[in-house]
C-alpha cells in the first residue's frame, strides 16, 4: 500500500518549507514533532469521518448520508460555541472538545428519541428529525455568534472551519483511542451492516437483532463523528465521498469496506491538510476548502469510471 | 404435549395482532405440519402479510401464541429463528452494489461469528444454494442489475443458505412474468418435495396458489374463513362473499385442477345501458352501490336524500339526478313527489342498508309503489334490522314488501350481478342442452298462465304443480288448458305435470287410497290436451310421514296399496313410462321393484336426495337409466327448493355431464324453485354450465 509513503510525504510539507526538517536542531525537532502530530490527527479524523459516513450510508440506505446528516455536527458546533463564548474553553484544553462532544452526542439522542417515539424507528423519520434538529442547533449557534463580542465570534468561526492541529498530545491520544476502539466495534458488525443495507425486515429475517444493531451502529457513527469534530471542527466532504470511492475500489462488503474507508479517509485528509498548510504558506487555507476543491474533481473521475461498483440506484 | 406427538412446523393459537390502534388479526388458530406447502389467500387488508410478520417476530402478538417446530417464538433468539424460518419477501433491494454471491452469503449472517468470512461448511452451503437455484452462473454479477426473476432466485438462494426448516413467502412472484413465476414456484416446490421444507406462501394469485399448494387458507377480516384443499376453499360462493366480486371457478375433473377467473363484467348482458334504476340510500350506505351502478352504465336516480348527506355528495359527484330535502328535516311531500316521479320512470328500485327512522321511512313508499306496479324492487337482506322508528313501522313495511315479491340482495357485488336478470329477460336457455330444461309454474306470485307466458321463451319445459283440496284448488279451467296447449305449440314448450302432493297412493285406508287415485285421474284427464311429457307422483303413504324414511307403519301393506294404485292409474290411456315416481324421504329401494315391474319411470330429485342424506352418485348410477325427470334444487339453512348455486359445483357438474351423455332417453330437467330470485340465480348457474355441456357433447 502506498498509504505510509503518502503519510511520509505529508511530513515533508509545511509552512516552514518543503522537505524534512533538520532533526539536528531543536527548532527542526519541534517542527517535525508538530508535523507528526498533525499528520496523525489528520489521519485519525479522516478515518473517523469516512467510517461514520460509511455506516450511516449503510444503515440509512441512502447515498447522500454523511456523518453530519443526523445533526451531530450542528450539535457539536453549538457545544463548542457555548464553551468558547462562556469562557469554559480557557479552563482546560479538554473543555472545548468535551463540550463539542457532549453537544454532538446529545443531538443524536434527541433525534433518535424523536424518530423512535412513534414506536417503530424509521429511516425517513431519522433523516427528517436529523435535519430539523440540526437546523435548530445551527440557528441557536448563529444567534449566539451574532450577539457575541468580535473576538469570540472569530474563535467560533475559526473552530467551525476546521483545524487539524491538536491542542495537546493528550487530547490527540485520547481522541485517537476512542476512534480506534469504535472502529473495531464497526468491524465486528460488518456482516450485520451488510444485511441492514437490504432493509430492516430482511436483516431481521436473516437473524440480525435490528432493535439492538441499529442503535448500536448509529451510536458508533455518532461517537466517531463527535470525537473527530470535537478535536478538529467541522470538516466536510470526507465522510460523504470517501465511502463511495472505497466501495468503488473494494466492493460493498463491509468486511473489506470498513478498513478501506478508514485508510482512504485518513490518507486523504492528511494529504489535504498538508496541501492546505503548504500551498499558500505562510497563510493556511481551511482544510475543508482543500478537501472539496482538490478531492472533488479527482473523485468525480473515479466515480464516473467505477460507479457501477459503488451505488446502483 | 406428549413427546410421542409429532411436532407441528407452525402452531398458531388464538393469535391476535396488529398495529397500534388497528387490530388486524382477530383470533387465528392453525396447525401446519412439517413438509406441508400451504397457500394463504385473501383480499387486500385481510391480514395475510400481518400474519407472516407475526410469524417472523416482526410484530408482537397482542394475544395468543406462535410455536415454530414446538419452540415458542418469543423465546427464540434471532440467530436461532433465522435457522428455523427463512422469508422470501415480495422484492428485495439493496442500494449498494453487492454481488449475487455476497447477497447469498448474507443468508449465513446468523451462523457466522462476528467478523468471520464464510469458510468451510458455510462456503459449501452457499455453493449448494447457488447451484440449487441456478444462480451459480451469475454469482459475480451485481444483484441490483439482475432482472426481477433473477433477483427472486438469488433471494431464494439467500434464504436457502440459512438452511431453514420453514420458508415463508410474501407474494414472491407478484412482480414476475408468467414464465419466471412458474420457474420460482418450481424451485420452491422442489425444495418442499425434496428437502421437506415447510412452505407457507401468501399470494394474491389464486390460480398459482391452487396449482402449487395442496392446502389453502383463506383469510378474511383477520380470521380464517376457509381451510382445506384448493377445490374446497375456492368456491364461487365463498370467493364472491370474501372478495366482493363476481368470479367463476372451474374444476378440471380430469386433473383436479381449480381455476378462478373474474366473471365477464360489462358484456352486453351485464351492461345497464338504457336501464333506469332508482336508489333509496342515505348516510353513506349507498355510495358503493351508486358508484357501481354508474360504472355498469345504468341511468341512476336517487332520493329522497337530505342535503349534506354523504350519499347526496356522492350523487352530486357522480352527476346523479337526486330528489333532495333540506338538511336535517323529515322527508316532505314535495321531495317525495319528485322521487316518486323518478322511481315511476325507473325500471327498478333498489333499497340500500339505510337506517330508517320516522324522518325517512316515507322513502319506502317508493319501493311499495314500484312493487305494486310489478316493477323489480331489490332490497338489502337484513335492512329491517336497521329500524329506528318507534313503532317498528319500517320492519313491518319490509315484511309487506317481501310478500309482494321483491328480490333480496346481500352485497353490492351481489346486487350488480342480480340486476340484469332481475330487470331484463335474463339468459335464454331454450334448446341449449341435450335435455329439456324447465322450471316450475310458480316463479312469480301469479297464476299458472302468466308464469308460463314469462317462461315460454326461456325454457323448454314448465312443471305445472297442481293441488286440489276442499277449500283451495289451482286446477286450470278448460279454457286455460287450451291456452296452455296453444302456447306449447307456438313456443315449442312441453309440460310436466306434478300430481297433487296431498295424495296418498299407498294409504292403508282403502277409501283414502281410492280418493287419491280419483284425484290423480281427474288431473290427468284435465291435462291430457297438454300431452304432458310426464306425470310426477309422490309415493308416500300416511299424512305426517312424508318426511320420514319409513313412509308407512306397515311396509308390505303400503307396497300392496301402491301396486293397486299404479294399476288403477295405468288403466287409463297413460303410458307407463310417462308416470314418474319421485325420490323422496323413503329409501328408493322400497319401491324399486314396483317401478321396474310396471315399467314406470323415475323422477330423480337431487334436492331431496341431499336433504334426506342419500348418496347422490350412487342413486344417479343406479336409477339414471329409468329416469325421465330430474329435479334440481339446492339446500340452504336446512330448507330445500333453494337456488341451484347452493349445490356443490362438482356434484352439479358431474350430474350435468351425465345428463349430456346420449343414451336414447329424452329427459326433462326441472329447476324446482318457487321464486324469482332463486330462479334467476339458478338460470345464471345453468347458463355458466352451458359451456361445460357443449364441451361434453363435442367430446362424445
Amino acid at each position: 500500500m502506498a498509504a505510509p509513503l503518502v503519510l511520509a510525504l505529508c511530513l515533508a510539507l509545511g509552512p516552514s518549507g518543503i522537505g524534512f526538517p533538520d532533526t539536528a536542531t531543536a527548532t527542526g525537532r519541534a517542527i517535525l514533532m508538530l508535523r507528526v502530530n498533525r499528520v496523525i490527527s489528520g489521519f485519525v479524523v479522516g478515518s473517523a469521518l469516512a467510517c461514520a459516513g460509511m455506516v450511516l450510508q449503510a444503515v440509512l440506505r441512502n447515498p447522500l448520508a454523511e456523518p453530519y446528516v443526523l445533526g451531530v455536527s450542528s450539535g457539536a458546533g453549538l457545544g463548542a460555541g457555548l464553551a468558547i463564548l462562556s469562557g469554559l474553553s480557557a479552563a482546560s484544553v479538554f473543555m472545548l472538545p468535551l463540550c463539542a462532544f457532549a453537544g454532538g452526542a446529545a443531538t443524536l439522542l434527541i433525534v433518535y428519541g424523536i424518530s423512535a417515539a412513534g414506536g417503530r424507528l424509521s429511516v425517513y423519520g431519522l433523516i427528517l428529525s436529523g435535519v430539523i434538529v440540526s437546523a435548530i442547533c445551527s440557528s441557536l449557534l448563529m444567534f449566539l455568534v451574532a450577539t457575541a463580542p468580535v473576538e469570540g465570534m472569530h474563535s467560533v468561526m475559526w473552530w467551525m472551519l476546521g483545524n487539524l492541529q491538536p491542542a495537546s498530545l493528550e487530547l490527540l491520544t485520547s481522541i485517537a483511542a476512542v476512534i480506534a476502539a469504535t472502529f473495531f466495534g464497526i468491524l465486528l458488525m460488518s456482516a450485520e451492516l451488510n444485511a441492514l443495507t437490504m432493509g430492516r425486515e430482511v436483516a431481521h429475517h436473516v437473524g440480525v437483532r435490528t432493535g439492538i444493531m441499529l442503535p448500536l451502529a448509529l451510536g458508533a457513527a455518532t461517537l466517531m463523528t463527535a470525537a473527530a469534530v470535537s478535536m478538529s471542527g467541522i470538516i466536510g466532504f470526507v465522510g460523504l465521498i470517501i465511502p463511495h470511492v472505497a466501495r468503488g475500489l473494494v466492493g460493498a462488503d463491509h468486511r473489506r469496506l470498513a478498513p478501506a474507508a478508514a485508510v482512504g479517509g485518513g490518507v486523504f485528509l492528511a494529504l489535504c491538510d498538508a496541501l492546505a498548510r503548504t500551498v499558500m504558506a505562510p497563510v493556511e487555507i481551511p482544510v475543508g476548502v482543500v478537501t472539496a476543491l482538490c478531492g472533488g474533481p479527482f473523485f468525480l473521475l473515479v466515480l464516473t469510471r467505477r460507479r457501477r461498483r459503488g451505488w446502483i440506484g | 404435549m406428549s413427546a410421542a406427538m409429532k411436532t407441528s412446523a407452525i402452531e398458531i393459537e388464538g393469535l391476535e395482532a396488529g398495529y397500534r390502534d388497528a387490530p388486524v388479526l382477530r383470533g387465528i388458530s392453525c396447525l401446519i405440519e412439517p413438509g406441508e406447502m400451504v397457500g394463504v389467500i385473501g383480499p387486500n387488508g385481510a391480514g395475510k402479510t400481518t400474519l407472516l410478520r407475526a410469524l417472523t417476530g416482526l410484530i408482537k402478538p397482542a394475544r395468543g401464541t406462535i410455536r415454530l417446530l414446538g419452540e415458542n417464538l418469543e423465546d427464540i433468539s434471532a440467530r436461532r429463528r433465522a435457522r428455523l424460518v427463512g422469508v422470501v419477501p415480495q422484492s428485495v433491494d439493496t442500494p449498494m452494489a453487492f454481488t449475487v454471491e455476497e447477497i447469498v452469503a448474507m443468508g449465513r449472517t446468523a451462523a457466522l461469528k462476528s467478523w468471520g468470512r464464510p469458510a468451510g461448511r458455510d462456503r459449501r452451503i452457499i455453493e449448494k444454494a447457488l447451484v440449487y437455484t441456478d444462480t451459480a452462473d451469475m454469482r459475480g454479477r451485481f444483484f441490483s442489475e439482475l432482472s426481477g426473476g433473477e433477483k427472486q432466485r438469488a433471494v431464494i438462494a439467500m434464504v436457502l443458505a440459512q438452511e431453514p426448516r420453514i420458508i415463508l413467502m410474501d407474494e414472491p412472484t407478484s412482480h414476475l412474468d408468467i414464465n419466471h413465476r412458474i420457474e420460482i414456484m418450481q424451485i420452491v416446490e422442489r425444495l418442499n418435495g425434496e428437502a421437506g421444507v415447510t412452505v407457507l406462501m401468501v399470494s394474491h394469485d389464486l390460480n398459482l396458489s391452487a396449482e402449487f399448494c395442496r392446502r389453502l387458507v383463506l383469510v378474511h377480516h383477520g380470521r380464517i374463513v376457509s381451510d382445506g384443499a384448493p377445490a374446497q376453499v375456492l368456491k364461487e360462493e365463498t370467493l364472491r362473499r370474501v372478495y366482493e366480486c363476481d368470479v367463476r371457478v372451474q374444476c378440471g375433473p380430469a386433473d383436479g385442477s381449480v381455476t378462478v377467473a373474474p366473471a365477464p363484467r360489462l358484456l352486453p348482458e351485464h351492461s345497464g345501458r338504457g336501464l333506469r334504476v332508482h336508489v333509496v340510500a342515505g348516510g353513506g350506505c349507498g355510495a358503493e352501490i351508486l358508484r357501481r351502478l354508474v360504472l355498469a352504465e345504468y341511468s341512476v336516480t336517487c332520493g329522497v336524500l337530505n342535503g349534506g348527506d354523504s350519499d347526496a355528495e356522492v350523487c352530486e359527484a357522480l352527476d346523479i339526478d337526486t330528489a333532495l330535502e333540506t338538511p336535517f328535516s323529515p322527508v316532505g311531500s314535495e321531495a317525495l313527489a319528485r322521487a316518486m316521479k323518478m322511481a315511476g320512470t325507473a325500471d327498478a328500485v333498489v333499497v340500500c342498508g339505510v337506517p330508517f327512522g320516522t324522518g325517512n321511512v316515507a322513502n319506502l313508499d317508493l319501493a311499495e309503489a314500484a312493487a305494486r306496479r310489478g316493477k323489480t324492487v331489490l332490497i338489502l337482506d337484513g335492512v329491517g334490522e336497521r329500524d329506528y322508528t318507534p313503532d317498528r313501522a319500517a320492519a313491518r313495511r319490509f315484511e309487506e314488501l317481501k310478500a309482494l315479491g321483491v328480490v333480496m340482495w346481500e352485497s353490492p357485488a351481489d346486487l350488480v350481478r342480480l340486476l340484469p336478470s332481475a330487470l331484463g329477460p335474463g339468459p335464454c336457455l331454450k334448446r341449449r342442452f341435450p335435455f329439456r330444461l324447465g322450471t316450475t309454474s310458480y316463479i312469480v306470485p301469479a297464476e299458472i298462465l302468466p308464469n308460463v307466458r314469462m317462461l315460454a321463451d326461456r325454457l323448454d319445459d314448465v312443471e305445472i304443480v297442481l293441488f286440489e283440496s276442499d277449500e283451495i284448488s289451482n286446477l286450470p279451467s278448460a279454457e286455460a288448458v287450451s291456452e296452455l296447449a296453444r302456447i306449447a305449440r307456438e313456443k315449442d314448450l312441453s309440460y310436466t305435470i306434478h300430481l297433487p302432493i296431498d295424495i296418498r297412493l299407498g294409504a292403508a285406508d282403502e277409501a283414502v287410497r281410492r280418493a287419491s287415485v280419483e284425484k290423480c285421474l281427474r288431473v290427468m284427464r284435465l291435462t291430457r290436451p297438454l300431452a304432458p311429457f310426464a306425470y310426477v307422483a309422490h309415493f308416500h303413504a300416511e299424512e305426517g310421514r312424508s318426511r320420514e324414511k319409513l313412509p308407512a307403519a306397515d311396509i308390505d301393506r303400503w307396497r300392496g296399496a301402491l301396486d293397486r294404485s299404479v294399476k288403477d292409474l295405468l288403466s287409463t290411456e297413460v303410458e307407463p313410462a310417462e308416470l314418474c315416481v319421485e325420490t323422496l324421504a323413503y329409501p328408493f329401494e322400497l319401491v324399486e321393484e314396483i317401478v321396474a315391474r310396471n315399467r314406470l319411470s323415475i323422477c330423480l330429485d337431487l334436492g331431496h336426495l341431499l336433504l334426506y342424506g342419500y348418496d347422490v352418485s350412487d342413486n344417479m348410477e343406479r336409477y339414471m337409466g329409468q329416469t325421465r325427470v330430474v329435479h334440481l334444487h339446492g339446500l340452504a339453512e336446512g330448507k330445500d327448493h333453494r337456488d341451484i348455486s347452493k349445490i356443490e359445483p362438482v356434484l352439479l357438474g358431474s350430474l350435468i355431464e351425465r345428463l349430456c351423455v346420449e343414451d336414447g332417453v329424452q329427459r326433462v330437467v326441472t329447476i324446482e324453485v318457487f321464486g324469482k330470485a332463486d330462479f334467476e340465480r339458478s338460470m345464471e348457474v345453468m347458463a355458466a354450465r352451458r359451456a361445460d355441456a357443449k364441451v361434453v357433447a363435442a367430446a362424445l
